[in-house]
């Protein structure tokens, strides 16, 4: 189910581990009147270097959790769960985080938010402006190479998006992690962003893993495609996405295996929550 | 507001000088509104000082307060006894008090916000103190600092520091959970996230104490003064007082409420300086 291995090369698989490997992981999370809430449990999820994976799931499905897990923000309740082939256990450096929200800190130039992970992880901290030059060219390549002295409130929703996704770039980090990252812009924009998205993707290859509640947003970017239960999370189904590259919403959304697909994973998220999928 | 301006709305440069000058319009209208209510409350104070025959020692006219404000303000920078070296001895002791309450005040509002049991242990004694009316200390103050200029400056200290810890303390912990969880996905240290976000997102806070502080320090340095230094505006007015110049008490009053509008004013511009992202911010 979640073997993930239709992108396999052939190549030895042995010496090559894969970079998120997730062994039957639950997450029970205790609410403050006591109360134990499962979040997800015994999740299996292998994800190969390169991969763009999308969660789709029922809200408060737990998907928003596995990525805290794989982030290191929490850690699993029992089961194993591997980055590169180490146990997480902590924030790593080869993982890039994108929230819902840009999170941009408004006291920052676009430059300067950018720049913030850099600036962490270097010696001194005081000293900023070492890597502008790098900061300036990935802001170039998501096309905000003009906006780097402005503020986030300068920007559009769509342009501060794409300054966090820099961001989380910027440390040049194996992962790139997503939580809903476009739920929160208007639907034009949101299209235009997932062209966006999967041009960095195609031209940094990160390995992708993002969440969302839109059954086309997940369809549209991955080349999986994995289908939650509603709480506790379990995984369904894995879909493998077949469809070519680059894929445009002009073409990609009316192909027939692109129906298929979207229509089948709606089926199985009517089926599993009668109410919840949209 | 100017949100998508880089973008799209191509309209907008036609658009804003005609509401620019709506603004500006309007802002002239306040203006002229604030002049005319400041002149007709002196057109009634001068009408119920002539109606009513109330002699100068008890509410003198706004003309006779003007001439004791100009006799005050028209000596020599420093003459013996014009309203300059009072204003001076005043101003400066506020100031080191505000400095020092200030610093105080955000260093243990920051402390309370980061270390839970320094907050379990100083919050009861913080609100206490803060329920207290604290001019009451004073007197015991002068014991402790004499006559002089350490009774000043601890009051206007004194005064000035709670509303910095209680706004600095609020502002840490209201700190948006996702910028928060921003720095621990980017493994900052403790430091880091108190100086890029905590801090920062404080700041509208802080400036909201600021202000504040920088009014009560004056009050306090003016508390100290009336229970018997030798120099200040409040030795000014409690002289002003002892031979019934009622006229040179409000002379001085006005001169402190002229200074109040100033270090408010001064206030407010540095904190559009510093934080001009605030209230603009969207996520």
């Amino acid at each position: 189910m979640s073997q993930g291995a239709n992108k396999a090369t052939g190549e030895d698989k042995i010496a090559q581990q894969p970079l998120i490997a997730a062994t039957g992981i639950s997450k029970v999370y205790r609410t403050v009147s006591g109360a134990r809430v499962e979040a997800i449990a015994g999740i299996d999820l292998v994800i190969d270097d390169g991969d763009f994976v999308c969660i789709v799931g029922p809200s408060g499905c737990g998907k928003s959790s596995l990525l805290r897990l794989v982030a290191g923000l929490d850690t699993v309740t029992s089961g194993r769960l591997t980055l590169a082939g180490a146990p997480v256990r902590g924030p790593s450096r080869e993982v890039g985080m994108v929230f819902q929200n840009a999170t941009l800190l408004p006291w920052m130039t676009v430059l300067e938010n950018v720049g913030l992970p850099l600036r962490l992880a270097s010696a001194d901290p005081d000293k900023a402006g070492d890597d502008d030059g790098l900061v300036r060219e990935l802001l170039g390549v998501v096309g905000l190479g003009g906006f780097s002295d402005k503020y986030p409130y300068e920007l559009s929703g769509g342009m501060q998006q794409r300054a966090a996704i820099c961001r989380a770039l910027v440390r040049d980090p194996k992962v790139l992690l997503m939580d809903e990252p476009f739920g929160a812009l208007d639907a034009l924009t949101r299209e235009r962003m997932n062209v966006e998205l999967q041009r960095i993707w195609q031209a940094s290859r990160k390995t992708v893993l993002l969440i969302t509640h839109s059954i086309a947003e997940a369809v549209f970017l991955g080349d999986r495609v994995v289908v939650m239960s509603p709480r506790p999370g379990r995984i369904l189904q894995d879909f493998p996405v077949e469809l070519e590259r680059p894929r445009n919403f002009a073409e990609t959304t009316g192909h027939p295996e692109y129906l298929q697909l979207t229509r089948e994973i709606r089926a199985l998220l009517d089926e599993s929550s009668g109410e919840e999928a949209q | 507001m100017s949100a998508g301006k880089a973008e799209e709305l191509p309209l907008a440069p036609e658009v804003e000088p005609a509401l620019g000058g709506m603004r500006i319009a309007a802002g002239v209208g306040r203006m002229a509104l604030t002049l005319a209510s400041l002149v007709a409350l002196l057109a009634l104070w001068w009408l119920c000082v002539t109606w009513f025959k109330l002699p100068p020692y008890i509410l003198p006219s706004p003309l006779r307060v003007a001439n004791a404000l100009w006799s005050g303000l028209a000596v020599p920078l420093d003459s013996q006894v014009g309203f300059y070296l009072p204003l001076a001895s005043t101003l400066v002791n506020s100031a080191i008090g505000f400095v020092i309450g200030a610093v105080l005040g955000i260093a243990l509002g920051s402390l309370m916000a980061e270390f839970r049991p320094i907050e379990t242990i100083v919050m009861p004694y913080a609100f206490a103190l803060q329920a207290l009316p604290k001019v009451a200390i004073a007197p015991l103050i002068v014991i402790w600092c004499g006559f002089g200029d350490g009774s000043k400056i601890t009051m206007a200290a004194l005064l000035a520091f709670f509303p910095l810890m209680v706004n600095t303390f609020t502002g840490i912990r209201t700190t948006d959970p996702e910028r928060l969880a921003l720095m621990r996905a980017l493994a900052a240290t403790r430091l880091e996230t108190y100086r890029f976000v905590k801090l920062p997102s404080a700041a509208p806070y802080i400036f909201a104490g600021l202000d504040m502080g920088m009014v009560y320090a004056l009050l306090g340095t003016l508390v100290a003064e009336f229970l018997g230094a030798q120099s200040g505006i409040g030795v000014a007015i409690t002289q002003a007082q002892a031979v019934s110049d009622v006229a040179s008490v409000f002379a001085a009053l006005v001169l402190l409420g002229l200074i109040g509008i100033g270090l408010h004013l001064t206030i407010s511009a540095v904190e559009h300086r510093v934080i001009h992202w605030a209230g603009r911010h969207k996520n």
